[in-house]
C-alpha cells in the first residue's frame, strides 16, 4: 500500500519547483507566524523529501505538524505554475504517516479510536439532539443525514477551555487515557449558546425542506458519524473499513439529502471509490429548496465560499440562492480562491486556526457586517471572532409567506 | 553552532525567531528551479528591523556567513545559504505606507511587490516592474536581483523606481542612500549599484519606491503564429511600426502545451509560439496592433471577451515560465538578452541547440525588451542527460553574448551563472567589471560574509 502511496507522492511533490507563488495564497503562512514549515511551499519541498527518505529508509524528521496544519483548501493549486496540488501532497503525507505509525499524533489517534469503537469522534450529548423534537419523518426512501456536523462543532469549543486549562502536558496525559479509554470523552461537555444555535439552524433545515415538499426520514440519534475525520486525517485503512458500516445503514434509501459540505463531498465522491456496490443518490439540500419560495430582501451580504464547495468538486447553487435573497458581494479571496476559515485545524492547532479566521473574518467584515456561509465548520470557526449566519437561517428569514 | 553565539543571536533576534532544528531550516535550503541545496546552521525570521543591526554585528565579530532571504524565488542559486551560515528570513518585515504627496511607498524589505501594489491601488497608484512572480519577489529581493518584468520594456526595470534604500551594512553599522525626491545628484549613485548586487554589498532593510498613476484601462490581445520567423517578425513589426504597448510578450508551443495541461484548456498550440500584447492607450491601438499580428500570418487571434478569459490567456504566459517542472525533475533557467533587431536571430539560435543536441527548451520571455527565457529541462539524476542540459545552456548563453547580449536580463547570476558570466565579460573584453566588483566588494563588506561565493565574487580577492 505504501508503494502506492509513495509513487503518488512523488508524482505530485516532483513538480514543485520551489518557486513560492503558492505561499501567497495558502492561509497558513502568515497566520503561522511565517512559519516556513507550515506553508504550502513547505509542504510541497517537504512531501518531497519525505518520498526521498522513506524510498531509501526511513523518516528522519517529525513532519507532521506540516501535514496535519494543511487546512486542505486546495487554493494553492490554483496559482501553481507546474499545477502541484499540496492539500494532496498533505493528504498523501498523513495517510503514509498512518501507515508507517511513525509520528502520529496522540490527539488523532484517540479520535480515531473513538470513532472506530463508538461510531463517533467524541459522545454526543442528548442535549444535541432536541432539534427533531415535534417533527415526524416520513418513512420514504429520502433520508435527511446529518452527518453530525453541526452537533459536534459545539464541542470543539470546551475541548480548547479544556487544553487551556490543563496545560499541554496534563491535556496530553488526558488525551493518551482516552486513547485507551475513549469513553472519557463522554465528560466533554459543549459550549450551550452553540448548541443552541446548531439546534436553530437544523430545525431550520427541516421546516425549509417540509416547505419545499420534499418527503424525508430521519435516523434521529442513531445516526452514525460519515468517518470525515478518519478521511481528513488520513487514516484511510481504518476509513475503508468504517464506511462499510455506515453505507450498511445508508443503503436502506435510495437518496440521501445531506446538510454539510464536508458529508456531501464524502459521500459523493469517496465513498463510491471505496464501496464497489455503492448505489446512492447524494443530494444536497440546497438543490431541494423552491427558489420560487424565496423573495429578494434590500440586505447586503458578505458571502463565504466554503473551501470544500470549490475545486474539483464545484458546487455553485448556495451562491445563486443567496444571490436568490439580497444583494452579495464576495471578498477578494472567493470562488476556487476563497480563504479558508481556518476551522480543520480546530482540533490540533487552535491558536494557528483563531489566527485564520480573525483573517478570514476581516476580509469579511470589510465588505458587509451582514456575513453569510453554508458550512457548519466555517459557522462556528468564523463566529468566534463576531456575528456569522448560515444560509439556512437566511433562508427561512426570506420564505415568502 | 556554539551555544554563546546562539544565545547571543537569540538575545539579539527575540526567542523564538532563531530557527535551529533540522526540520525548521529544511524550507531554507534552496531557492526555486536550481536544484542547489545546502542546510545552513541558523535561520532567523526578522520582524523587528532593529534586530538586523544587532545580528550583523554578531556575524561579523565571529565571521559568520549571512545570506539574506526575500521570497526565495531566484532560480539562480544566489539565495541558497552557506553551511555554517545563517540566513536571515526578511519575509515578516513587511509594513508598508503610501505617501501620495510626495509620490513613493515605502515599504520594508519582506513586503511583496503584489502587496506593494495592493496598497497603492488603493490610492489608485502602481509600482511598474512586475516580474511575474510578483506575488512572492520581496522588495529586498527584487532591488537585489534589479528585477524585470513584462512591463519593464515601457517603464524600465527596478532600480528606475528606487529613489532611496535604508540599509544595514556587514559590520552591522547603519545607513542609507539616495533621497525620496525625484531628483538628486548627491554623490555617487549607491542606489543603483545595491541594485543587483544579490546580497553581497549589504541588507537592505527599507525602501522608497517611485509610483505612477494606474493605466485606466488595458486591453489584451493575442496572436498565434505557424513559425517562429512570424511571430518573432511580430514582435519586431510592432516595435517598426512605433507602438508602444504596455506588454509584449512570447510564449513557444512547449509553454502553450504545458499550460494547456495544467489548467485543462485548449488554447492553440501553435508551433511559431503565442505573442501576448497589452495596451493602455484604447480600442484604436487595439486594432492596430491586431493588424500588425494579421500582417505577420498570425492564424488566430484571440481578443479577451470577459475577466475570465483576460486573466487566463495571461496565466498561459506565466506558467509556460515553468513548463518544463512539470516533465522533468529538474531544468535550468535561462535569462538571456538581445538587441531587439536579434530576437529572430535568438529564437531560431535556440531553434538550433534544440535540434542539434535533441534537448527540451520551452522559451518565453519579455519580447519587448529583448529579454528570452530558454528553458532546458533533464533529469539531474541523469549524469549523461544533466551534461546535455549544461551544455545547451552555454551554448544559448554564448550565443546571446555573440549577438550583442548577455547572459541575463533580470535574473542574475548567482551561483550556477559563474562561469558564463566570466566567459560573458572575456569575450567582450570587459574583465575589469569583475576586478572592480570585487574591489568595491571589499569595501562594503571586508569580512566577506555576506552572500560570499555568489556572483562570481569567490572568497579570494588577492
Ligand atoms: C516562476 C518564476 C517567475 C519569475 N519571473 C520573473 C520575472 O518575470 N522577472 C524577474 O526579474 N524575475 C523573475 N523571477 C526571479 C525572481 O522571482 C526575482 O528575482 C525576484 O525578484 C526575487 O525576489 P525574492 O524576494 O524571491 O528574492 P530572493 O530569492 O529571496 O533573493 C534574491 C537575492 O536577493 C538577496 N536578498 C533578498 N532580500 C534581501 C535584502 N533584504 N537585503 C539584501 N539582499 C537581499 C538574496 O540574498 C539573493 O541573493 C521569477 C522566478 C520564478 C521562480
Ligand atoms: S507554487 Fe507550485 S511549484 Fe511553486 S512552490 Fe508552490 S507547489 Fe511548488
Ligand atoms: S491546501 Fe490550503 S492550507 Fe494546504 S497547503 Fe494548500 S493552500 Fe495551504
Amino acid at each position: 500500500m505504501i508503494d502506492g502511496l509513495l509513487s503518488e507522492l512523488e508524482k505530485e511533490s516532483t513538480k514543485c519547483i520551489s518557486c513560492g507563488f503558492c505561499d501567497s495564497v495558502c492561509p497558513t503562512y502568515k497566520t503561522s507566524g511565517y512559519d516556513m514549515t507550515k506553508t504550502s511551499r513547505g509542504r510541497a519541498q517537504i512531501g518531497y523529501n519525505l518520498f526521498k527518505e522513506l524510498k531509501s529508509g526511513e523518516i528522519s524528521m517529525d513532519i507532521s505538524d506540516t501535514f496535519y496544519s494543511c487546512l486542505d483548501c486546495h487554493v494553492c493549486v490554483q496559482v501553481c505554475p507546474t499545477g502541484v496540488d499540496s492539500g494532496k501532497i498533505s493528504d498523501l503525507a498523513k495517510n503514509i504517516i498512518s501507515s508507517t505509525k511513525k509520528y502520529e499524533k496522540p490527539e488523532v489517534k484517540a479520535i480515531v479510536k473513538n470513532i472506530m469503537k463508538y461510531k463517533k469522534p467524541l459522545i454526543i450529548r442528548n442535549e444535541s439532539y432536541s432539534w427533531y423534537d415535534g417533527f415526524e419523518p416520513e418513512k420514504c426512501d429520502t433520508l435527511l443525514y446529518t452527518g453530525l456536523m453541526y452537533q459536534l462543532m459545539p464541542y470543539t469549543e470546551n475541548l480548547e477551555q479544556l487544553r487551556k486549562k490543563m496545560g499541554k502536558k496534563s491535556f496530553y496525559a488526558m488525551i493518551s487515557i482516552a486513547e485507551k479509554i475513549p469513553v472519557i470523552t463522554k465528560f466533554l461537555k459543549p459550549d450551550h449558546s452553540s448548541v443552541e444555535r446548531a439546534n436553530k439552524t437544523l430545525k431550520n433545515i427541516i421546516y425549509i425542506l417540509k416547505m419545499s415538499n420534499v418527503p424525508f426520514d430521519l435516523l434521529k440519534s442513531n445516526e452514525p458519524y460519515p468517518g470525515t475525520l478518519l478521511y481528513e486525517y488520513g487514516y484511510i485503512r481504518e476509513f475503508k473499513e468504517y464506511i462499510k458500516y455506515v453505507y450498511n445503514i445508508l443503503k436502506k434509501y435510495h437518496s440521501i439529502i445531506t446538510i454539510d459540505p464536508h458529508t456531501y463531498n464524502l459521500l459523493k465522491y469517496e465513498y463510491p471509490k471505496y464501496i464497489p456496490d455503492f448505489n446512492l443518490n447524494v443530494i444536497y439540500y440546497l438543490d431541494m429548496v423552491d427558489k420560487n419560495m424565496l423573495y429578494k430582501s434590500d440586505e447586503h451580504f458578505a458571502f463565504h465560499d466554503p473551501c470544500h464547495f470549490q475545486g474539483e468538486f464545484k458546487y455553485n447553487n448556495a451562491r445563486k440562492i443567496i444571490e436568490n435573497m439580497g444583494n452579495v458581494s464576495y471578498p477578494d479571496r472567493n470562488g476556487n480562491r476563497t480563504y479558508c476559515c481556518g476551522g480543520p485545524d480546530e482540533l490540533l492547532f487552535p491558536s494557528l486556526s483563531r489566527n485564520v479566521s480573525r483573517e478570514r473574518y476581516k476580509q469579511l467584515k470589510n465588505i458587509s457586517g451582514n456575513i453569510v456561509t453554508s458550512c457548519p465548520i466555517c459557522l462556528y470557526s468564523l463566529s468566534r471572532n463576531g456575528d456569522i449566519v448560515d444560509i439556512a437561517d437566511v433562508i427561512q428569514m426570506h420564505l415568502k409567506n | 553552532m556554539d551555544k554563546k553565539i546562539l544565545s547571543e543571536f537569540i538575545d539579539a533576534a527575540g526567542n523564538g525567531n532563531v530557527l535551529y532544528d533540522e526540520k525548521d531550516l529544511f524550507p531554507y535550503k534552496r531557492g526555486s528551479i536550481d536544484r542547489i541545496e545546502e542546510m545552513p546552521e541558523i535561520a532567523i525570521k526578522i520582524f523587528d528591523e532593529k534586530s538586523i543591526s544587532k545580528i550583523m554585528k554578531i556575524a561579523h565579530k565571529y565571521r559568520i556567513p549571512v545570506i539574506a532571504r526575500g521570497g526565495g524565488s531566484s532560480p539562480t542559486g544566489a539565495v541558497v545559504p552557506e553551511k555554517k551560515g545563517i540566513v536571515l528570513d526578511m519575509r515578516p518585515l513587511n509594513a508598508i505606507s503610501v505617501n501620495i504627496r510626495d509620490g513613493y511607498v515605502e515599504a520594508y524589505a519582506g513586503a511583496t511587490l503584489e502587496e506593494v501594489n495592493n496598497e497603492s491601488r488603493k490610492y489608485g497608484f502602481f509600482f511598474p516592474p512586475d516580474p511575474s512572480s510578483v506575488s512572492i519577489s520581496t522588495v529586498g529581493g527584487a532591488i537585489n536581483e534589479n528585477s524585470g518584468g513584462m512591463r519593464c520594456a515601457r517603464y524600465g526595470v527596478v532600480k528606475d523606481w528606487i529613489l532611496k534604500i535604508d540599509v544595514v551594512l556587514s559590520s552591522g553599522d547603519e545607513t542609507s542612500f539616495g533621497e525620496s525626491i525625484y531628483k538628486n545628484r548627491g554623490g555617487f549613485n549607491f542606489v543603483d549599484l545595491i541594485c543587483g548586487s544579490e546580497g553581497t554589498l549589504c541588507i537592505v532593510k527599507k525602501a522608497y519606491l517611485k509610483i505612477m498613476p494606474l493605466p485606466e484601462k488595458i486591453t489584451r490581445i493575442a496572436g498565434f503564429f505557424n513559425t517562429i520567423e512570424e511571430s518573432a517578425n511580430a514582435i519586431f513589426s510592432i516595435r517598426k511600426n512605433g507602438l508602444n504597448p504596455l506588454i509584449l510578450e512570447y510564449a513557444d508551443y512547449y509553454g502553450i502545451k504545458a499550460a494547456n495541461e495544467i489548467k485543462k484548456w485548449n488554447y492553440p498550440e501553435a508551433h511559431g509560439g503565442m505573442v501576448l500584447v497589452d495596451t493602455d492607450y484604447g480600442e484604436n491601438y487595439l486594432s492596430k496592433i491586431q493588424n500588425v499580428l494579421e500582417e505577420n500570418n498570425a492564424f488566430k487571434i484571440f481578443i479577451p471577451g470577459n475577466e475570465e478569459e483576460y486573466n487566463n490567456i495571461f496565466e498561459i504566459r506565466r506558467i509556460a515560465f515553468a513548463a518544463p517542472g512539470l516533465l522533468f525533475k529538474g531544468f535550468i533557467d535561462g535569462d538571456i538578452v538581445v538587441p531587439l533587431s536579434k530576437l529572430t536571430d535568438a529564437i531560431e539560435g535556440i531553434n538550433q541547440v534544440r535540434i542539434k543536441n535533441n534537448v527540451y527548451i520551452a522559451t518565453c520571455g519579455h519580447a519587448g525588451d529583448g529579454n528570452l527565457h530558454p528553458q532546458i529541462g533533464g533529469n539531474p539524476d541523469n549524469i549523461s542527460e544533466w551534461e546535455n542540459v549544461k551544455k545547451s545552456v552555454r551554448e544559448i548563453n554564448d550565443l546571446a553574448v555573440r549577438l550583442g547580449g548577455s547572459i541575463s536580463g533580470e535574473h542574475g547570476i548567482g551561483k550556477i551563472k559563474e562561469d558564463d558570466f566570466i566567459r560573458q565579460l572575456k569575450y567582450k573584453n570587459q574583465i575589469k567589471t569583475l576586478e572592480f566588483m570585487k574591489s568595491v566588494k571589499k569595501i562594503f563588506d571586508p569580512e566577506n560574509i555576506l552572500n560570499p561565493g555568489n556572483f562570481a565574487l569567490g572568497g579570494n580577492y588577492d
